[in-house]
């Protein structure tokens, strides 16, 4: 077994992490043995980045910010590697929002927030201080609403992590073309520290790590 | 503030606030997928009954094509059924005792989701027309009911613009068009081509546009008198 990053690791090809709540299932599949989870590369774009060796700067202190935590597959990941941090998930849709709270309750370091990641300033006050956020909503104006979140939450030197969905920016538009779009309106913000195509796992999804100006 | 009590703040208030989410609307929304889906699976479980009856007593599924009323009709014993059709010589076996319990086991269960459709479909019926009573007017409360399922709300359907109601559940034709607009013509009407002002007209198109505009207004009205 391989070690990667702080409670993640790698066993042949299996990514797995280190359960925080222990031999607590709370998704299909996702116990492994009675000190790890299986992380499915297909369900979470994080996994996959991961996979595909992109510079990921998540640390066990951070605190994260994650736009677009849907039923919370991948936050409840995050929420393994983030022993001394803490992570806000937010979505919009109150069906799926239903089993985040769920999840919130057993997990200690997790916070739900059913809001719109496109007012930012409507949930200001409800997180404490953030330095990490992460990014993974099917919205036409994906990129506009990561800028606005990043102006409202991080400080000088912090990170974002966009996953970009080329699908639902526009069908009718070759992919290609839409992340060298999305590349040029970022780099006018912020530095762009890695970017890398999911191909295997995802189709047409991209992802780009950031880091403020 | 420490992030614990935030943490727990932020679960109570999501939690009222996933409470607040579930309005008339979205309980109507539910019901219609559930009709949807009964109907779907009556309609094989009524074939399945069909094959499996058609063994016993093959002339009586062959005469009968409504399936409601066959499924009456063979709630009945065979004598009585082939004295009442007159079937002289039938091609189905004489089944044993065992044999036909569960065959009508089977048929009473047919019976009593064919009951709860027909009460579902009153109670959607009776609730769109409280919800979106000029909708329900302009277009067949069930129509009505399906638009607002396919839009998600109330809300998202009156903000809508109408040439977007036109072509509501003929995405994958629409979507086909955008990305290839010289081999694929684009659709002309979605889910509403089941409205019979749509099916009489000859001008099919025409009176789709005509209709969805009006639909629209109608929708606005009862979103926005309350």
């Amino acid at each position: 077994m391989k070690k990667i990053m702080y409670n993640v690791f790698l066993n042949k090809n299996l990514l797995l992490t280190k359960n925080l709540t222990q031999k607590q299932s709370f998704f299909k599949d996702d116990i492994f043995n009675e000190t790890f989870r299986l992380w499915d590369p297909k369900r979470s774009k994080f996994a996959s980045a991961i996979l595909k060796k992109v510079e990921l700067p998540l640390k066990r202190d951070s605190n994260v910010l994650y736009l677009g935590a849907s039923h919370g597959y991948t936050c409840s990941f995050l929420s393994d590697i983030l022993t001394k941090g803490c992570i806000f998930c937010l979505d919009f849709a109150p069906h799926v929002v239903r089993d985040l709270v769920y999840l919130c309750e057993k997990r200690k370091n997790m916070s739900p927030l059913l809001e719109d990641a496109n007012h930012p300033e409507n949930y200001k006050n409800k997180i404490s201080k953030v330095n990490l956020i992460f990014q993974d909503i099917a919205q036409r104006n994906q990129v506009q609403i990561f800028l606005k979140n990043i102006k409202t939450f991080l400080n000088k030197d912090d990170y974002a992590i966009l996953v970009v969905k080329a699908r639902s920016i526009d069908v009718t538009k070759n992919p290609k073309i839409i992340f060298n779009d999305v590349e040029i309106e970022l780099r006018k913000h912020l530095k762009l520290i890695d970017r890398a195509s999911l191909f295997p796992y995802e189709r047409d999804h991209f992802i780009f790590v950031c880091q403020v100006k | 503030m420490s992030f614990e009590k935030l943490r727990l703040k932020n679960i109570e208030e999501t939690k009222q606030k996933i409470r607040a989410s579930i309005k008339k609307d979205i309980l109507l929304i539910q019901a219609t997928h559930s009709l949807e889906e009964l109907t779907k699976s009556l309609n094989q479980l009524t074939e399945a009954l069909r094959k499996h009856y058609e063994l016993y007593l093959p002339e009586i599924s062959k005469t009968i094509q409504d399936p409601q009323i066959f499924i009456k009709l063979i709630s009945k014993s065979k004598n009585q059924l082939i004295k009442e059709y007159d079937i002289k010589d039938t091609l189905g076996i004489e089944l044993k005792e065992k044999d036909l319990e569960i065959l009508k086991d089977y048929i009473n269960e047919i019976t009593t989701l064919y009951r709860l459709e027909d009460n579902l479909t009153n109670y959607i019926e009776n609730l769109t027309k409280e919800i979106a009573p000029n909708l329900s007017k302009e277009a067949q409360p069930l129509l009505a009911s399906k638009l607002l399922a396919l839009a998600g709300s109330l809300k998202n359907l009156a903000f809508m613009p109408s040439s977007k109601l036109q072509l509501l559940g003929a995405e994958k034709a629409l979507f086909r068009h955008l990305k290839n607009k010289k081999k694929y013509k684009s659709p002309k009407y979605g889910i509403i081509y089941n409205h019979q002002l749509i099916q009489t007209s000859k001008e099919k198109g025409k009176a789709a546009r005509h209709l969805a505009s009006k639909l629209t207004i109608a929708t606005r009205k009862d979103y926005f008198k309350r």
